[in-house]
């Protein structure tokens, strides 16, 4: 099995002494600080626990400070690096030098924060300029001073807005000849016209009426002097020069680019500390003492033993193997080749920790399958290549470094399907295979050519999946000692299928025998938890049902078949539009952007399709058999960064 | 007049369109729920693009057996000549693909939409909502594997 097999560390010290085990700990990586909920009543009186530091939510202040000037700043960073480029390397001097800084960086943090409200309160104030300016539009070509639009001895004066043709029939409905009434259209929008309305006081009444039945809607401009033109003017004046302060604003944003570089390294420094505090609130302590609890791999044991030696010897240190029904952290231990799969198994859920490590069988499937569902040369090469390419350039470590593994090993597995079935960049392999004379490209056979034959590798693919899954169920119940188990539940239904399966053979007779024997098996083993003999036999009868459950899992892989189909078509439409505009020079170089163009869809859309697909089958067809879930990753105190990377 | 190589196009157009309309409407579904995780945390934007990509498959299942159909009919160098028995099934063949891809699509884009809410609360249960999603696509899968073997063994 490949889950490491873990110690359980107890260790008693002093507290004075606490910061700094933690600090060597933490730089070992190797073990996992655990909440202590177990004690024995006894010593929970002599412990208790550590109250939330203060120290704790002050850095995680600071650290928000920190990022928030980073987000800040980034936001007018020109120059960005790359989201691929490494963390860059720094010392542990260079590191304490800025942790010892870093007052004066949170001091910019407070100017990044006093810039963003400068800009706030300038923006604003663009804002409400826009608002006048787009009020005033449609009074422009009014010559009037606002403040001057008022009444006189005799007259009344407003303005307002109306729809327009409403306006025409209120005019005629006016006396021509009296001219009391003077009206001047300002200007029009879609439907209204903006108006100014001057009329004999001695009408008043009788106007008003009118305005009000033909939907009048009246506007006063209060506080605003000048014509609208001129305050139209002053204000886009004001904008310009509202430009020219967020620009000045800005500018000041550029001086403090130049800290971006420490506060990155600031961001990781407190988080380094923050880890650590915040481990440091789950351990006991009499006020003199702690008592820590946590859990090692078995191989790092002497390791940390004498690390913390090296620290201070007044230390109460020892190692323990878990209890018999003790859940541990689940760390996994796999060769080269093996590792990069447990992405797949990580994506889905970490093992449990007395169950059994499902890569080492679960890879070998994974990897054909991936072949087969991606299977063209061309593509796989590329994948494999690119991958390569990826990991020797920027060395990612963790979940992206096993990812770009598991990258290269699928693409070296889908080169060697593309090979066998002839598929080269769609078929551009066999195109050119024919050209030559050759009758095909296929080292083996088309699946384009022999649908059927297909169809039955896979089945066949997945026959062998299904197999294995419930093969290391019976391994692991007969670990357990429960044989009759895995002879009952699994050994009688692989022989009843393998049965049904040689019925069509030229062997039938044998698998006539094979599958009734094993049928009879099945329904006298399958209701043997049952009380009663009559429910036994009945529940082992209804459990013949079951292998339609075992019918649809085999199914379930024509999809192998299916999704290298759609590669396989996708590849030849987009080569046979390459080649339908390939007719002159320039049309050659239409054909080559097609072809790369659609070459990089193809192969993306698929990589994706493939993957999903192949874990599914993992998830659902495969682990299902034998798989249990649900541990607890190991996750060690230990020194993570985003930025940097201590050297 | 309904000749045997319009009904095989109805029915590659078929394929193509009512498949490709699922995938719009379901990458769509997903879209607009993933931008709204997008917009509280820019990092997930590629665990959500991945789940916004599962329900666009149909479409690309829905043209590979339109774009067969044409292969069959032999399009590009002038079409051959089918009776109207033969073109029907091209049509019937084209069918499975249609209206599952149709359907699939956007109940995967539900279930892939629900994963991108699973996904915003806790994104390390990335690799179930997926799951989720590949499951119903399972039966555009064989939808598609119908279509493919009815429409390639049909004689011509």
């Amino acid at each position: 099995m490949a889950i490491v097999k873990m110690k359980k560390m107890t260790l008693i010290g002093l507290e004075e002494e606490k910061a700094e085990v933690l600090k060597a700990l933490q730089e070992m990586g190797s073990v996992e600080i655990q909440n202590i909920g177990d004690l024995p009543e006894d010593e929970l009186e002599l412990f208790r626990k550590t109250e939330s530091s203060n120290a704790s939510v002050e850095l995680e202040q600071k650290l928000l400070q920190v990022k928030y000037t980073l987000d800040f700043l980034g936001r007018y960073n020109k120059n960005k690096k790359g989201m691929l480029s490494g963390k860059k390397a720094v010392t542990l001097s260079r590191l304490t030098q800025v942790m010892e800084n870093q007052d004066s960086l949170l001091d910019v943090a407070n100017q990044c924060r006093k810039i963003e409200e400068e800009l706030v309160a300038s923006r604003s104030r663009q804002l409400r300029l826009q608002n006048i300016i787009a009020q005033m539009e449609p009074w422009r070509e009014m010559d009037i001073p606002l403040e001057d639009i008022a009444d006189t001895e005799k007259t009344r004066v407003l303005i307002g807005t109306m729809i327009r043709e409403k306006m025409n029939s209120l005019l005629e409905s006016f006396d021509e000849d009296e001219q009391e009434i003077f009206v001047d259209m300002i200007s029009v929008d879609k439907e209204q016209g903006y108006y100014l309305v001057i009329f004999h006081k001695k009408i008043e009444n009788t106007v008003f009426q009118k305005l009000k039945d033909y939907g009048f809607n009246r506007v006063t401009f209060t506080g605003y002097k000048g014509t609208p033109k001129m305050i139209i003017d002053q204000c886009e004046k004001d904008m310009k020069l509202l430009d020219e302060e967020e620009n000045r604003i800005v500018e000041k944003t550029q001086k403090l680019l130049a800290y971006i570089d420490e506060l990155e390294i600031l961001h990781d420094g407190l988080s380094i500390e923050l880890e650590k505090y915040r481990t440091m609130d789950r351990i006991y302590h009499t006020g003199k003492a702690y008592l820590l609890q946590g859990w090692v791999r078995e191989s790092d044991q002497k390791q940390v033993e004498e690390r913390l030696m090296r620290v201070t010897d007044a230390l109460q240190l020892s190692f323990e193997d878990p209890g018999e029904d003790e859940v541990f952290p689940v760390a996994l231990e796999n060769n080269k080749f093996i590792r990069p799969f447990e992405v797949v198994t990580g994506l889905y859920s970490t093992p449990h920790s007395r169950g059994i490590d499902p890569n080492p069988y679960m890879a070998p499937f994974f990897f054909m399958f991936f072949g087969v569902m991606m299977g063209d040369a061309g593509y796989g090469l590329i994948m494999a290549i690119a991958a390569a390419f990826f990991i020797w350039k920027f060395k990612p470590k963790g979940m992206m470094g096993k990812m770009g593994l598991l990258i290269v090993f699928v693409g070296i597995s889908t080169f060697i399907w593309g090979v066998l079935s002839g598929s080269w960049f769609g078929d551009l392999g066999e195109k050119v295979a024919k050209s030559i004379g050759l009758k095909t490209a296929a080292l083996w056979f088309n699946p384009m050519e022999e649908p059927v034959l297909m169809l039955g590798f896979c089945f066949g693919l997945g026959l062998i999946h299904v197999f294995a899954g419930m093969g290391i169920k019976a391994y692991m119940s007969i670990k357990e000692g429960k044989v009759l188990d895995a002879i009952f539940d699994q050994g009688l239904w692989i022989i009843l299928v393998v049965g049904l399966i040689l019925l069509a053979t030229p062997v039938a007779q044998v698998g006539q025998i094979l599958a009734i024997i094993s049928a009879v098996g099945l329904v006298l083993t399958q209701g043997r938890h049952k009380k009663n003999i009559i429910s036994k036999l009945l529940s082992g009868l209804l459990s013949l049902y079951n292998i339609t459950g075992i019918l649809s899992d085999v199914l379930s892989y024509s999809r192998l078949f299916a999704l290298g189909l759609a590669t396989g078509v996708i590849g030849m439409v987009i080569n046979l539009l390459a080649s339908m505009v390939a007719t002159s020079w320039f049309g050659w170089i239409f054909a080559l952007a097609i072809m790369i163009g659609g070459h990089t869809f193809n192969l993306l859309i698929n990589v994706l399709g493939a993957f999903v697909h192949d874990a599914r089958l993992q998830y659902i067809e495969f682990f299902g058999k034998f798989f249990e879930g649900g541990g607890h990753a190991f996750s060690p105190l230990t020194i993570k960064t985003k930025f940097i990377e201590l050297v | 007049m309904l000749t045997g190589q319009l009904l095989a196009l109805i029915g590659a157009g078929l394929a193509v369109f009512l498949a490709g309309i699922g995938s719009a409407i379901g990458v769509g579904i997903v879209g607009q729920a993933g931008a709204g995780v997008v917009s509280e945390d820019s990092d997930k934007f590629s665990q959500v693009l991945v789940l916004q990509a599962l329900p666009g498959t149909q479409g690309i299942y829905g043209f590979l057996i339109g774009f067969i159909i044409l292969l069959r009919l032999n399009i590009f160098g002038g079409m051959v000549n089918i009776t109207p028995a033969t073109g029907w099934l091209f049509l019937v063949g084209s069918l499975p693909v249609a209206i599952v891809g149709l359907i699939s699509a956007i109940m995967q884009a539900r279930t892939a939409a629900s994963g991108v809410a699973l996904v915003a609360k806790k994104p390390e249960e990335l690799g179930k909502a997926i799951t989720f999603a590949v499951i119903v696509e399972t039966y555009a899968v064989l939808a598609l594997l119908a279509s493919f073997l009815i429409i390639w063994f049909i004689p011509a």
